[in-house]
């Protein structure tokens, strides 16, 4: 049983016990203390007032050779038949030019993801990385629904996206997999004032109501 | 051709359209027994039973949608982010079973004896318990109707769920559905009755009840599609997909299924039903009562179907593209 969910025998004894308890005590009284005890630990969970690390995309430099998508994959071992958490899409300008973006998880302000995620598994970490803590999700796919991107896929896992390769290894600040396979420079990562500096201020954010971390030059 | 969203299946809809109903259902069989109870015991029975399992099958159903179903059952941790309307709307229907399960109980003639049989002030705890329930039962039904809809209004990424209407109309249509599928109680539980009706006044109420409902939702569903059709987000790809996915519900993919089941079968039917056995006066209404009432609930569940379905995500990223100079 352990291995299939990963829940310890401990938590879900626990988890009987609690159950029948607030079964007989009448969940109208359980719930408002349950919402009232997590509100605090939602507000922490999403907040955050760092450096905010995020991707910047040269779209002229972009030319579709999937590397960081393959890149991806293999650091984070996406298993074969799931959407790999970066895709190369293409998109017209106003000029109706042709143009590639590299996109994954956006890194948001204010992620919808982890104000919508009922179980507490999304967080808003340090260099206001967003990630996934695999032990907490339920697999409900509320994510996904309320991410303005459509970033958030599912794995037997649970929910499945970019977390600047933290899990895989890498460092807070030091690149990605994806940015250290873009051999044309379209792929960047750093702070957003960095990134911003970078383009000489030419950058433009992506515009959405969660303050998504990409700059698009 | 627009793809349509999959990711939330047929389980998610079911959830939707059964959370619905079963508080649909406790409200009707709550005002019947303000209304009446003395003529209605058994309708009310039967209905407080059928909101229970509804509320029971929905929660089994959206568990069985989870990766994870085992960690779901850990309601404490799994529904515990106070941001979330999922959390909120998980405990609101856990206690709605709760507080409708004990109203079913109570409401259950054999256990009724038996208990009267062994406690002899049962009968007046149980009087004062029933009226506390449905009070109690009235407020979580209204807040598990409107939660449906709040649950897909909070999800930013689509724009036709991201309207304060869609809460609205599967309110009204909660009601509804719940105001049929007690017809249909109403009617099967009578249909051994022998001699005058007792009860015929509650099945005038009930139909007056169809009438203004149907009327409501149909004005509600027309605000809803007219604000998606005419885009009024400032960001024009959510605009834009706003629309496309009211334009697909209405002359697309959908439409057949939309016009068919959701406004013809679901809406208009009941509607000439209830209008035709009002006029009537008799007891030979009742079988068009229950067409009319199964009409209202597969146009119901259609309209969960459909309206997921729809809930196309709109691309933000296109929008920013279309602004950079090249």
């Amino acid at each position: 049983m352990q291995d299939d969910t990963g829940i310890p025998r401990r938590v879900l004894l626990q988890g009987a016990a609690v159950l029948g308890v607030s079964a007989l005590a009448g969940s109208a009284l359980a719930a408002p203390r349950d919402r009232a005890f997590a509100q605090g630990d939602a507000e922490s969970a999403s907040a955050y007032n760092g450096a905010q690390y995020g991707f910047l995309v040269r779209t002229a430099n972009c030319v579709n050779c999937q590397e960081c998508v393959e890149a991806c994959r293999r650091a984070n071992a996406t298993p074969d038949g799931v959407q790999a958490r970066r895709e190369v899409t293409p998109y017209k300008t106003a000029s109706s030019q042709t143009v590639y973006v590299s996109t994954g998880c956006m890194h948001c302000e204010e992620p919808a993801c982890a104000t919508v995620c009922p179980a507490h598994a999304i967080t808003k970490g340090e260099g206001g990385v967003v990630s996934v803590d695999h032990d907490r999700c339920i697999g409900c796919k509320y994510c996904y629904q309320a991410c303005p991107f459509s970033v958030p896929h599912y794995t037997a896992e649970g929910m499945d996206k970019c977390d600047c390769c933290l899990s895989a290894g890498i460092e807070l600040g030091e690149k990605p997999y994806c940015v250290r396979a873009c051999k044309f420079r379209a792929l960047n990562y750093g702070t957003l004032e960095e990134l911003m500096a970078g383009s000489g201020g030419r950058a433009k954010q992506i515009e959405a109501p969660t303050g998504p971390s990409y700059l698009l030059q | 051709m627009a793809e349509l969203q999959s990711v939330w299946g047929w389980q998610p809809a079911l959830y939707l359209f059964l959370g619905g109903l079963g508080a649909g259902a406790f409200i009707t069989a709550v005002v019947l027994y303000f209304f009446d109870k003395k003529n209605n015991e058994k309708t009310i029975c039967f209905a407080t039973w059928a909101a229970t399992i509804s509320l029971i099958v929905g929660l089994l159903l959206l568990l069985s949608e989870l990766t994870n179903p085992l960690r779901g059952m850990l309601l404490w941790q799994s529904f515990s982010n106070g941001s979330s309307w999922m959390t909120f709307g998980a405990w609101a229907v856990f206690a709605a079973v709760i507080v409708f399960g004990l109203m079913a109980l109570l409401s259950t003639r054999k256990l009724v004896v038996a208990a009267t049989k062994k406690w002899k002030k049962f009968s007046k705890v149980r009087s004062q318990a029933r009226n506390v329930l449905a009070a109690l039962g009235i407020v979580l039904g209204v807040v598990v109707a409107a939660y449906t809809g709040v649950l897909l209004m909070s999800a930013p990424g689509v724009p036709l769920w991201n309207t304060l209407l869609l809460p609205c109309l599967f309110a009204v249509s909660a009601l509804d559905t719940g105001v049929a599928l007690v017809e249909i109680i109403a009617v099967t539980v009578e249909r051994k009755q022998v001699g005058p009706r007792k009860a015929s006044k509650a099945h005038r109420l009930l139909k007056r009840f169809v009438v203004v409902l149907v009327l409501v939702e149909l004005v509600v569903l027309f605000v809803f599609l007219n604000t998606m059709l005419s885009g009024s987000s400032d960001n024009a790809a959510v605009a834009a997909t706003g629309a496309l996915s009211a334009d697909l519900l209405m002359w697309g993919t959908l439409a057949p299924f939309f016009w068919g089941l959701v406004v013809a079968c679901g809406l208009v039917l009941p509607l000439v039903a209830a209008i035709v056995g009002l006029a009537a006066r008799s007891k030979s209404s009742d079988s068009l009562a229950v067409v009319g009432a199964s009409g209202a609930l597969l146009g119901g569940c259609a309209l969960r179907f459909l309206v997921l379905m729809a809930g196309l995500h709109a691309d933000v990223v296109a929008n920013a593209v279309a602004t950079l100079i090249h």
